[in-house]
């Protein structure tokens, strides 16, 4: 409809130059656009029930003065009016612009037509109308590509996140003279319980399954072993008759150490450990 | 003490005839600590002490107790006669200045501050507290009767010895996790009730805490039973200890701690804060192995019946062991994702075991046999870490030590373990006297005399080292390391399994002294086997092993300093020999003294290693060492190493005709040793790639540094790849490629070192320019791959700038950093990458014009640009998601001060400020400190100073109190007499104010504000009360445009060095009595001679300008006994005198030659961050001058 009215009230304005005004009311204009539109839609109604009446599809002229007859209006000199002279011609429409490709989701190509079918048959649909659908693209393998996609994305939400607590909270700068705003810096918050943070950091969440891998060291961890000298024991036993490279935190009689463990809890579950510090708080009676 | 001497002190009280016997004259044998009232809100306790003694004479009519800070309500004897007591702290006034400037010297101070703690000193029979018994109480003094001496007192706001920590917020105490504990620095229990507190003293304790509900009090001892008070508010903990312990190794933690009983071995039992419970659990998953390892290897049980770990926060130190338990920082707690911190925390929590045994079951007797128990446990706990870690890294420890010892003492002076009982006078000794005066920059300290024996070689330091209230907390850190050492090269000369035999000894003695009971007079002594002492300790060896150690422990444990060695040597191609010469030159330079005996020299031959044992006798030894393998060429043969092991090598680099591969000095590492080979390049090369001994490795890539060649290159290159060596030795070749690449810029072919390395090891499969997804399975790939982008950041190119490419590489491993595979945590590993940002920025080339005009963010330039937005993306983000000890923030905020430094940014100290500031991570506030301290010497103001004083005085975290001075000391605000706007009268009485008074409780503190007075002012009075300082500043400045000083200070320079001599001659020929007692006379020429600190300070002279550099402490305190004894010995010191006289000749020669070379020492030699000002230089040599009294000579022998 938009496209109408803009037609049209560049029709209106062309009539109106003709008839010697030079600027119209705001108000005016939409009163006469909303004649002529009306009028426009009347003809065409009118027009399209003449021509189905005869049992055609498209209005001929025959039509069209049947419908100004019976809208009463008297089509002597119409033809000298489109004739005259000063008559404005309106620039061509935006043709360009109008006619957007209709936006039909192209999943594959279309086959053409085999031999037997004429050319102006209708071409065959999108494959996957009538042979399958492609549910996704084929995913991009790339390793680099992917890593680098993965980079910009982790960084894209770090920035996002960064920026809007740095937009929200106070912040701090490295210079002192420009904007605030070029390289700001979340402004850090003295903690009642600083060591909180700092030692149950929140950065990365690892498995709690971790655990049990200690337990039972998976034996891919023996192998690593293999590949590593006795010369490079930073980390490991001196005894060699232990895998040498075990993580710090799980040195090499760690499936004793685990099995000890799981003795130690056995134990414990089945007769209370001795500790004092396990032991209830007695009850003051001797002081009373 | 002499009369004279107790005037200035001011503890007229206590002298009459105290000098005499100084000793105490009773026996504690028990003693009851009641804490009655501990409350938060107020951090007062109230509490009654009652202390069992036996008189060990009858006319018994007052004693003295050791208590400081507290407030003693009431002293009574036998719960019935009322005790009268007096008060006396000398360290409330050091030393009393009447406010006169003039005085405000550390040559004033030290002596009166040795004074101070040995009037406290309860091994003399002193301390604080004096209490005189009324007259009707003597006849129950009968020697050898118990008597019980209670006293009731209340302690309020402690400022040291007790630490209270408050959260703020919501809640109640227990909910926020306010907790206490001890942290007295040494011997320290006396601040927080009275007691005997030394370690001499052990005796059996009961206690009794009463806290609120919610909370548990921890303390040394074994819990008996924990009862509700009446009202069922509060609980009272009943402790006893039945093993004779010393007070200062009670130690106390009262909190809402979370119990967590060690799964292994329920005697032991963990504490930790609320919310920490996962990551104890982790962190002390395997501690019960420490202690089976030290029961199994000392082949004895541990002493006590149960131990405890308490992890508070705000600790002062990382471990403090007391008996029974170990009061460690919560900083040492660490999740299963957490690589580095593991190494530390397992060795920290050893330690604290390790002590258990040598500490505190055995303690030391006097101060002096500190190293024994600190040596004993040190090295167990090295023993363990071999076990643990690994062989290579207990020798890279042990070199590391070494080496952190031989700088302190060639910076400050050689540490005297012992310094109780001068070294007997074997001719060794005798020979060293003899070169030390030879040399005339010996000088003899007199202040160390703590325990009466002659003190002949202690060297001299700013503070007096008789006693652990006055040393230097650095220091009593080398001295541990030194102590270590000591006790691993008995082990090597007596032999391990005997070294744990005689530790097994003093264990069994122990154990059974501690079973004993002490009832009266005739049991005083049951418990004498709890202490240990050098005597004791040398004897037990000698019953064990049967070898005499006594000239051993006489040579390392009672003379200061180590052995330095510097080894030439020339293959003689006709005798097959190797022509040796080891030279000790710096003998008499500070730290080092003569060493004489056998010295193992490794020679690596084609055909084997071999070790010859040298006789040292003199300052130059020679030898002709006769090859076992003849050269070969071309001949293709394994080469057998000192392992045993046989190598291929390449042997195309190094000399046909010789068959000498390396060269080593004391390959084991059984002296105390610096050392200096000279070998050609290709020789260290051959060390570096073949050599199987990892310090050997270290110390040739040392050497490399001076070798800016492709073959050197290619050395490390291969060390860095080569997955045999140790990692340590890859890392230090990392870095040292670094300098190499440098070095060679001009020569450089190919892509950035190490990048490709990096690419190789880390690059993704199918594009190598992509870092991999993390893994740190392998930690030796981790350390590497943390290490190497640092080193990396380190290069240069011809413009002296980083290489854009390698900033590139830097940001792509920032921007590839992926995480979320792995096991591990990479806040290490992240915060490595943001110090290696910071270590690409280098100084803008427009810095006058961004002066001008500010520096704005338009003046970045495109890299620097790219680093800022990095460091501030990654700071931003560990206030979201903060990591593992907010590494990463600490890494940015040096990352940030370096980009001020270098002009890219406006310098400014707010952003460290608030880092800095209370309510931070420990951490982070120490990196903004650090920060601050940087900032400070650079563009500080006095304002500036002034906040980071207040810190240092009055945070309520004693550890970030204690770092910032220590931090202020290695980086000064200010050099010594550099005419700072910085250095005014008013900063130099605040801090003598801290010295003299203000800093009465904290030993600790105290010392380290001395350590900063020295840094700041050397051992005289600060120049700036100088009235004419302006006038001197300016002086400054006209010598260092090379104008020449006047010529009576010229003069003076010149003569000081004589006068010096004699004045060391008085002191060796007096008798020690005379010249201990005199009355230190502040020298009358100190006041007129400050001008010529300055005149001495002209850049050309430093050479032979030995006269003032020489100008010591003590020089001229005897200058009053110096005039009376002058005469007499002149005819001795004459003799002396020409020598020296040669000597300065000789001096000036060499000087005229090496003066050409001053620059590029300089450049070599000086410490890298400091620029080579005459300033700078003057510091140097007045500082070191005053504890290395040869500066002098160590230029020349250079």
């Amino acid at each position: 409809m938009a496209e109408h009215r803009t037609v049209l009230g560049v029709c209106l304005g062309a009539l109106l130059t003709e008839a010697g005004f030079d600027a119209v009311d705001n108000i005016a204009y939409e009163t006469m656009l909303e004649v002529l539109t009306s009028f426009m839609i009347s003809t065409g109604n009118t027009a399209r029930n003449y021509c189905e009446l005869a049992g055609r599809v498209q209005p001929v002229v025959g039509d069209l003065v049947m419908t100004y007859a019976d809208l009463g209006i008297d089509l002597r000199g119409i033809e000298r009016y489109a004739r005259r002279q000063q008559r404005l011609v309106l620039p061509a429409l935006g043709v360009g612009s109008a006619p957007r490709p209709i936006t039909i989701l192209q999943a594959g190509s279309k086959l053409p037509h085999p031999s037997h079918i004429p050319e102006h048959l209708p071409a065959f649909p999108d494959p996957h109308a009538y042979i399958r659908t492609p549910t996704h693209k084929q995913p991009v393998t790339e390793y680099e590509a992917l890593r680098e996609k993965a980079a910009a994305q982790k960084r894209d939400i770090e920035r996002a996140l960064t920026k809007f607590v740095a937009k929200t909270g106070d912040t701090q700068s490295l210079f002192t003279t420009d904007d605030v705003n070029i390289f700001p810096l979340v402004a850090c918050k003295p903690h009642p319980q600083p060591f909180l943070d700092a030692l149950m950091p929140k950065d990365q969440v690892f498995d709690e399954e971790d655990e049990d891998l200690e337990l039972q060291p998976p034996p891919k961890r023996v192998k690593r072993g293999l590949d590593l000298s006795q010369n490079t024991d930073k980390d490991s036993d001196a005894d060699d008759s232990t895998p040498p490279s075990s993580p710090p935190e799980c040195p090499d009689s760690q499936s004793e150490v685990g099995k000890e463990i799981l003795q130690a809890e056995k134990i414990s579950s089945e007769d209370p450990i001795d500790n004092p510090y396990l032991q209830a708080v007695k009850k003051p009676h001797k002081y009373i | 003490m002499s009369k004279s001497e107790s005037k200035s002190g001011g503890s007229k009280a206590k002298q009459k005839d105290k000098e005499k016997d100084l000793k105490r004259h009773f026996k504690l044998s028990h003693q009851l600590v009641s804490l009655t009232g501990i409350n938060f809100q107020r951090q007062s306790i109230i509490g009654y002490s009652e202390l069992t003694i036996i008189p060990l004479k009858d006319n018994l009519r007052y004693i003295y107790l050791n208590a400081k800070q507290i407030r003693v309500y009431k002293i009574l004897l036998n719960n019935t006669y009322e005790v009268q007591f007096q008060y006396f702290d000398p360290f409330l006034e050091v030393y009393q200045t009447d406010e006169n400037n003039d005085k405000k010297s550390l040559d004033n101070f030290s002596p009166a501050h040795l004074k101070a703690a040995q009037a406290t000193d309860s091994d003399r029979g002193l301390g604080e507290l004096l209490l005189l018994f009324p007259e009707e109480t003597w006849p129950l003094f009968q020697e050898g009767r118990p008597l019980k001496v209670g006293i009731e007192f209340s302690l309020e706001e402690p400022k040291a010895g007790l630490h209270f920590v408050i959260p703020e917020g919501e809640g109640s105490l227990a909910e926020r996790g306010a907790h206490m504990f001890t942290s007295g620095y040494a011997n320290s229990s006396r601040l927080w009730f009275p007691c005997v507190d030394t370690f001499s003293e052990p005796c059996p304790w009961r206690f009794e805490f009463t806290v609120d509900e919610s909370m548990i009090a921890v303390a040394s001892g074994e819990l008996l039973e924990v009862v509700y008070t009446p009202d069922m508010r509060r609980k009272t903990f009943y402790y006893s200890i039945t093993v004779p312990t010393a007070a200062p190794h009670i130690g106390l933690a009262v909190g809402p701690f979370e119990v967590f009983v060690d799964p292994t071995m329920h005697e032991v039992t963990h504490f930790c804060l609320p919310g920490l419970m996962p990551i104890l659990k982790t962190s002390v998953k395997y501690m019960h192995e420490s202690f089976e390892f030290y029961e199994e290897t000392l082949s004895a049980r541990y002493p006590y019946s149960c131990y405890k770990q308490v992890f508070v926060e705000q600790a002062v130190e990382d471990v403090r062991p007391y008996a029974t338990m170990g009061l460690m920082s919560t900083y040492l707690l660490h999740g299963p994702p957490i690589i580095d911190q593991v190494y530390l925390t397992r060795k920290a929590m050893a330690q604290a075991i390790a002590e258990q045994f040598f500490g505190c079951f055995i303690t030391m007797e006097r101060w002096s046999d500190l190293w024994l128990c600190h040596g004993i446990a040190t090295y167990l706990t090295g023993l363990y870490t071999k076990k643990c870690f690994g062989d290579n890294e207990y020798l890279d420890y042990i070199h590391l030590e070494m080496q952190d010892i031989v700088k302190y003492e060639q910076e400050m002076g050689g540490i005297v373990l012992d310094p109780s009982q001068a070294p007997a006078p074997l001719p060794t000794t005798q020979d060293t006297e003899n070169s030390l005066s030879g040399h005339h920059h010996h000088h003899h300290h007199k202040h160390g005399k703590s325990h009466g024996g002659p003190q002949a070689n202690s060297p001299v330091f700013q503070f007096p080292i008789g006693s652990v209230h006055t040393l230097s907390p650095k220091y009593f850190e080398i001295m541990r390391k030194k102590s270590h050492l000591i006790i691993r090269m008995l082990e090597q000369r007596i032999g391990h399994e005997l070294l744990l035999q005689v530790f097994n000894k003093q264990l069994v003695l122990a154990t059974t002294a501690s079973q004993q009971k002490m009832y009266n007079i005739s049991s005083v002594n049951a418990w004498s086997h709890m202490t240990i002492s050098t005597t004791v300790f040398a004897k037990a060896v000698f019953t064990v092993s049967g070898k005499d150690m006594e000239s051993f422990i006489d040579s390392w444990v009672r003379t200061q300093g180590h052995a330095h060695f510097s080894l030439q040597f020339v293959f003689n191609r006709k005798r097959n020999t190797v022509e040796l010469e080891i030279r000790q030159e710096k003998v008499g330079n500070s730290g080092i003294r003569r060493y004489m005996g056998p010295l193992v020299v490794a020679l690596q031959e084609l055909d084997g290693t071999f070790k010859h044992t040298l006789q040292i006798e003199g300052n130059v030894a020679r030898a002709d060492l006769t090859c076992h393998s003849k050269s070969r060429r071309n001949k293709k043969k394994k080469i057998p190493l000192c392992t045993g092991e046989e190598v291929d090598m390449d042997l195309s680099a190094m000399d046909p005709e010789s068959p000498v591969l390396w060269v080593r000095i004391d390959p084991e590492m059984t002296l105390i040793r610096a050392n200096k080979v000279q070998q050609p390049d290709y020789m260290w090369q051959y060390q570096l790639r073949h050599e199987r001994d990892v310090t050997a490795q270290s110390e040739a890539i040392v050497a490399l540094e001076m070798y800016a060649t492709p073959a050197c290159r290619l050395a490390l290159t291969d060390t860095i790849e080569n997955e045999q060596t140790y990692i340590r030795v890859r890392l230090r070749a990392a870095h040292c490629l670094t300098k190499i690449a440098n070095a060679m810029v001009s020569s450089w072919a190919g892509p950035p070192a190490m990048l490709a390395i990096f690419r190789k090891l880390f690059g993704s499969f199918s594009c190598p320019h992509v870092v991999r997804q993390n893994d740190f399975t392998n930690l030796q790939l981790y350390f590497l791959q943390k290490t190497i982008p640092v080193a990396m950041a380190g290069l240069r190119n011809a413009h002296g700038i980083c290489p854009p490419e390698v900033i590139r590489f830097l940001l792509d491993l920032f921007r590839f950093n992926d995480n979320s595979k792995n096991r591990f945590s990479d806040n290490y590993y992240r915060a490595a990458l943001v110090e290696a940002l910071g270590a690409t920025i280098t100084p803008t080339v427009s810095m006058l014009t961004s002066k001008s005009g500010g520096i704005t963010s338009e003046s970045l330039t495109g890299e620097t640009k790219l680093v800022v937005e990095e460091i501030t993306r990654c700071l931003n983000l560990e206030k979201l998601l903060p990591c593992y000890k907010m590494q990463v923030t600490v890494a940015c905020l040096g990352a940030i001060r370096k980009l001020q430094k270098f002009g890219h940014i406006p310098s400014s100290p707010a952003i460290f400020r608030s880092y800095s500031s209370y309510g931070q991570c420990q951490d982070v506030r120490l990196a903004g400190l650090r920060a601050l301290i940087d900032y400070q010497r650079v563009d500080g103001t006095a304002e500036d100073l002034e906040f980071l004083l207040d810190i240092a005085e009055n945070d309520q975290e004693p550890r970030i109190r204690h770092e910032v001075v220590r931090m202020l000391i290695d980086t000064p605000p200010f050099e010594l007499a550099s005419g700072s706007s910085v250095d005014a009268p008013a900063l130099a009485s605040r801090l003598w104010n801290n010295i003299n008074q203000n800093l009465h409780f904290d030993s600790k503190l105290r010392c380290d504000f001395v350590d900063l007075y020295y840094a700041l002012y050397g051992m005289r009075r600060p120049l700036c009360y100088t009235e004419n300082f302006a006038l001197s500043k300016l002086a400054t400045k006209r010598e260092a445009e090379g104008d020449l000083a006047p010529d009576g200070d010229i003069k003076r320079a010149r003569l000081s060095p004589v006068l010096m001599e004699e004045n060391q001659i008085v002191e060796c020929v007096t008798v020690e009595i005379e010249a201990k007692d005199q009355p230190q006379i502040p020298p009358p020429k100190i006041d007129s001679n400050y001008f010529s600190d300055n005149s001495q300070s002209l850049p050309g002279m430093s050479g032979n300008s030995q006269g003032p550099t020489g100008f010591l402490p003590g020089m001229f305190k005897e200058e009053g006994s110096g005039d009376k004894h002058g005469k007499e010995d002149s005819k001795s010191s004459k003799s002396k005198k020409k020598k020296k006289d040669k000597k300065k000749h000789k001096h000036k020669h060499k000087h005229h030659k090496h003066r050409s070379k001053d620059a590029s020492r300089e450049g070599k030699h000086s410490r890298p961050d400091s620029p080579a000002t005459p300033s700078n230089n003057k510091e140097e040599t007045l500082s070191s001058g005053s504890s290395s009294p040869s500066q002098a000579s160590q230029d020349v022998t250079f």
